[in-house]
């Protein structure tokens, strides 16, 4: 049994963290909420070879540092169709649409699209109009899409469906962790009464409690990598992509709290986390939609 | 990410598996719980397990154990669980009190008493609880006064599961009131026979009575019943805490429940407004699984498992309650007269047994995240101060 990361597992993580670092990705994330430009950090991703990994567990490792800092990478929609439809061009930037076509992270930027169709398969996108959406977490490019035409392409919409669950669940993780991390930062720090805040237990039991969420996340995530080639591959995504949703709505807002009158601000990084927890929970079928996912399955299994 | 077993494991496992089909029917029919009408076919099944070298598993080979990890243990309660056959009778003393004697205890001790507890002719119980200190354990107010022959026992314990059945217990006693509450401990053990040692059941909230209150007047210990160094039986009470968690942890598998567990009795009931609320406890039962694996991993690696456990137990508490309001609100009130009624009172003494909630909260946030501690008034003070 092996269910913790390895030393090649650690070795990505670091370089993935050293590399994003290079780039402010919280101020370009609060300034593009306001109309400055982006963060885009494709050329990073592609320079670290993170796009085209070997498995959904370096995926779902890649993503969890990309959340931490907000950055957009564009790694959600390419390796959701990189990990479904194994055989296309990793070098190009790729997006996978759902059927419904709306709010699709990273399509707006993507040269290929890979398309589910109603019956159930996948298509190789060749014209479509795709218009960018929504700017209430401006660290996450959404697009909504119109398929005119393409061709099939070897793949299954509902696994294509499961790794996108597997990631959105990782680079939710990441954000939560990092939301977390910065509450309990502040609660060692920051004094009143004569005592850090993070002595009193109601702030305490605050981030204990977000750590338990946090864990049980990742645990999750863990078991949907190792059962992605197994039936049991869609309780798994959908069961990690619940909880990670569930920890990061949680951990944000008490970040936000327990940093007092700075955390309402602007100008702190509280908000940037605590929207892509609004966001992200409806997108890709929503938290909901996965925990649907869930009972439908152990109910039937 | 790799559950299957290492080639050792699988043959481990193999043969956990045989053995178990083989003997499945010299197992108690009664159901297992928290309490346990008779226990004399569990004693007699803990026996052969204990024969078949299925108990004490990471118990050394010296002591009649078997050398082996905690993923080794951790595989015979899941395979227990597969079959739906109970384990051990003697929890507490196989997996907490023993572990603790083979660290602290004496090599007259270890040959007297580990034997007897590994096969269960004799049971043991856990002394540490008493009506004024269960967090606040180091608050203790027992006493041991040394005499001429050993010691002499006065006091009260109290929640002490399994001390109708015990034959010995493992008791946190006060030696030296004059020094600050941690340092004045001692570890002891009382033969439950002795004169002066009185159990009374006590009755749950469920209805029945798996723990006691137990009286200890003038009961005279011998030289030999100290495990440790006097004043040390604080270091000897972490070791058993410790052990406690280890043990938590080959369980987190498989004592919840299995998500189906919840979801069997909703087949074709369920309604629109219990899909979400259900999902969520799955999802948290799922977690408590995955995070043992993780766990046990680490202790595979050769790390200690830190007191991350202990969120299992929250997390596992709290969905099975959740699980069981479920399938009460779909079955109606009379869910309550059985099966879930039960596990919903089992769940809240559980809360507390083994460490609450904010205490767990407390000692994880400060261990793991690294918070601050709370001043504490009566650190330093001589223990008989606190008391005045
Ligand atoms: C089913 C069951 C079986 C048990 N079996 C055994 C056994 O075999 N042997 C044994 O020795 N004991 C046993 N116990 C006792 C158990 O360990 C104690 O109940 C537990 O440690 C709590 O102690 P207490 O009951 O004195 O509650 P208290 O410590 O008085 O706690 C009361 C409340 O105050 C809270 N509290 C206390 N201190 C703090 C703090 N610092 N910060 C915040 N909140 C605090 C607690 O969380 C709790 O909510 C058992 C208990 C149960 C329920």
């Amino acid at each position: 049994m092996n269910f913790e990361l390895g030393t090649d597992e650690i070795a990505l993580i670091n370089s993935v963290r050293q590399a994003l670092g290079r780039t402010a990705t919280l101020s370009a994330a609060r300034d593009a909420l306001d109309g400055g430009q982006r963060a885009d950090l494709w050329p990073e991703a592609v320079k670290g070879g993170w796009n085209d990994l070997p498995e959904l567990l370096y995926g779902a490792l890649v993503l969890i540092e990309c959340g931490r800092v907000l950055a957009p990478t564009g790694l959600l929609g390419h390796l959701t169709a990189r990990f479904a439809v194994p055989n296309l061009d990793a070098s190009k930037r790729t997006a996978y649409v759902p059927l419904d076509g709306k709010y699709v992270p990273d399509a707006a930027e993507a040269e290929v699209l890979v398309a589910e169709t109603p019956d159930g398969g996948l298509l190789l996108v060749g014209q479509a109009e795709v218009e960018a959406v929504g700017n209430y977490d401006a660290s996450r490019p959404l697009g909504n899409v119109t398929v005119h035409s393409g061709t099939p392409v070897d793949g299954d919409a509902r696994h294509a469906w499961n790794v996108a669950q597997t990631l959105l669940a990782a680079e939710t993780l990441g954000a939560s962790e990092a939301a977390l991390a910065m509450a309990v930062g502040y609660a060692k720090q920051r004094k009143a009464f004569g005592r850090a805040i993070g002595s009193f237990q109601a702030i305490k039991h605050q981030l204990t409690d977000g750590l338990r969420l946090n864990e049980n996340a990742r645990s999750l995530l863990y078991y949907a990598c190792y059962a992605a080639g197994s039936a049991e591959f869609e309780l798994a995504a959908n069961a990690a992509r619940f909880a990670a949703d569930q920890a990061i709505g949680v951990v944000t807002q008490r970040c936000i709290a327990i940093h007092g009158g700075i955390g309402a601000t602007w100008e702190h990084d509280a908000h940037l986390y605590f929207r892509r927890a609004q966001l992200t929970r409806l997108l890709l079928g929503g938290q909901a939609g996965a925990g649907e996912k869930v009972v439908t399955h152990v109910i039937s299994g | 990410m790799d559950l299957t077993d290492s080639p050792q494991l699988a043959t481990f496992r193999q043969r956990v598996r045989s053995w178990l089909q083989a003997h499945q029917s010299d197992a108690p029919t009664e159901k297992t719980g928290l309490h346990i009408k008779d226990i004399e076919p569990f004693r007699a099944w803990q026996r052969q397990l204990a024969e078949a070298g299925l108990v004490g598993v990471t118990w050394p080979v010296e002591f009649g154990g078997q050398g082996l990890g905690m993923i080794e243990q951790a595989v015979i309660n899941s395979e227990l669980y597969r079959l739906g056959l109970p384990g051990a009778l003697d929890l507490i003393g196989l997996g907490n009190l023993g572990p603790t004697i083979i660290v602290h205890g004496t090599a007259g001790q270890k040959e007297r008493h580990l034997k007897p507890l590994l096969t269960g002719d004799e049971i043991w119980c856990q002394f540490f609880s008493e009506p004024s200190a269960g967090s606040d354990l180091a608050g203790i107010r027992t006493r041991a006064v040394k005499t001429d022959e050993g010691w002499l026992l006065n006091g009260q314990k109290v929640w002490t599961t399994n001390a109708q059945h015990a034959a010995f217990g493992l008791l946190l006693a006060r030696t030296d009131p004059s020094l600050p509450k941690h340092q004045g401990l001692s570890m002891f053990i009382v033969d439950m026979k002795a004169p002066g040692v009185q159990v009374r059941p006590l009755r749950q909230l469920t209805g029945m009575a798996a723990f006691n209150e137990v009286f200890f007047d003038n009961v005279e210990l011998p030289e030999t019943a100290i495990v440790g160094e006097v004043n040390d039986g604080w270091a000897v009470a972490l070791t058993c805490l410790m052990y406690e968690r280890f043990n938590l942890l080959t369980m987190l598998d498989q004592i919840g429940w299995q998500p189906s567990v919840f979801v069997q009795p909703l087949r074709d009931k369920i309604k629109p407004q219990h899909v979400q609320p259900l999902a969520s406890v799955l999802v948290d039962l799922l977690a408590v699984r995955y995070s043992g694996h993780r766990a046990l991993s680490k202790v595979a690696h050769g790390e200690l498992p830190g007191p991350e456990a202990g969120l299992g137990k929250i997390t596992l508490v709290d969905a099975a309650i959740r699980g069981a309001q479920i399938i009460a609100e779909v079955d109606g009130p009379s869910a309550l007269d059985g099966q879930w009624g039960q596990v919903l009172a089992e769940m809240q003494g559980l809360r507390s047994g083994g460490g609450t909630d904010e205490i767990l909260l407390n000692t994880i946030g400060e261990r793991v995240l690294g918070l601050p501690g709370e001043p504490r008034v009566d650190k330093g003070m001589p223990f008989s101060e606190v008391m005045s």
